[in-house]
């Protein structure tokens, strides 16, 4: 696909924030126009909702607005539905960390000297190792 | 005064077509305006802004309601934190004709006479393309136009 070698020379050069800047943007206003259609409103049925005029809701809605939290939780409130979904919180996992554990070889006894086994011991319960080597 | 102008293709995105308009031996109307705001000039975050949506807009769709309507068919490229103006035709949503534009300090752009005269050329282009459109001479075609896209300004005023 055909790009302009100036823009995209600049387009290197765009910072991250910006991008995502725009990106939030658009998406936040394709959720409101998703729920807008979903509900059989028009922007205008959003605007007497809110107590704004058109024009005002016109500017917001065309990707380039910087929405505050409050204002999408007003839009929120009057329509219903959620605009930003949060991720959901994960289930706190329980995570044992080994420090300093000692690994030990446990021999066969009879048939092999290869090591059948391997155990795992924490400093803090201190085993003798003299008991695996029997 | 230079009066041939011509359609060009100046980007492909996913879902739009981006065309520029040139005039004979002279940059294109995109490139004007980016003359106007050379890097690190104090709008170099409303340029990057602009590139940005021109990204969003070439992979989600060239919807009316992405637009600030500036005067009959001419749109501009929403930018809220300052007044840079960035005017474009809007054939459909796949395809967008990128001119010339400006940091508008009038109260109406028909105040400052060279934001006019960038309304203007997109306005007598609109008109032509549609005139052509009727006659067969100009398709429109999913993301792309097809046929004689360069224009005399002088004839087609008289052809009026």
């Amino acid at each position: 696909m055909k790009k302009n070698r100036r823009l995209e020379e600049r387009r290197k050069k765009i910072s991250k924030d910006v991008d995502l800047y725009v990106k939030h943007s658009f998406d936040i206003v394709d959720r409101i126009h998703e729920i807008l259609e979903a509900q059989d409103k028009e922007q205008k049925d959003l605007a007497k909702l809110l107590g704004k005029s058109e024009s005002e809701i016109s500017k917001w809605m065309t990707g380039a607005h910087n929405f505050t939290i409050k204002t999408i939780a007003k839009i929120e409130s009057v329509l219903g539905e959620s605009i930003i979904q949060p991720s959901k919180r994960q289930k706190k996992q329980k995570v044992v960390i080994f420090s300093g554990a000692d690994y030990f070889m446990k021999m066969s006894n009879k048939t092999s000297y290869l090591p059948t086994d391997w155990e795992t011991t924490l400093n803090t319960n201190i085993h003798e190792p003299s008991k695996y080597l029997e | 005064m230079n009066s041939e102008i011509e359609i060009e293709l100046f980007e492909e995105h996913e879902t739009v077509n981006f065309y520029t308009l040139r005039f004979r031996n002279e940059e294109t109307e995109v490139d004007k305006f980016l003359d106007k705001f050379p890097e690190g000039c104090e709008y170099d975050e409303d340029i990057d802004v602009i590139i940005k949506w021109i990204d969003q807009i070439g992979e989600r769709g060239a919807l009316e309601r992405h637009f600030r309507p500036e005067g009959k068919n001419v749109w501009a490229v929403p930018i809220e934190t300052c007044k840079l103006r960035l005017y474009v035709l809007r054939l459909s949503d796949e395809i967008l004709i990128l001119g010339n534009g400006g940091i508008k300090t009038t109260r109406t752009y028909n105040e400052d006479p060279d934001l006019n005269a960038c309304v203007e050329l997109l306005q007598k282009i609109d008109g032509y393309i549609k005139s052509r459109i009727r006659k067969g001479t100009i398709q429109v075609y999913g993301k792309q136009i097809f046929g004689n896209t360069t224009f005399h300004l002088k004839d087609e005023n008289e052809k009026k």
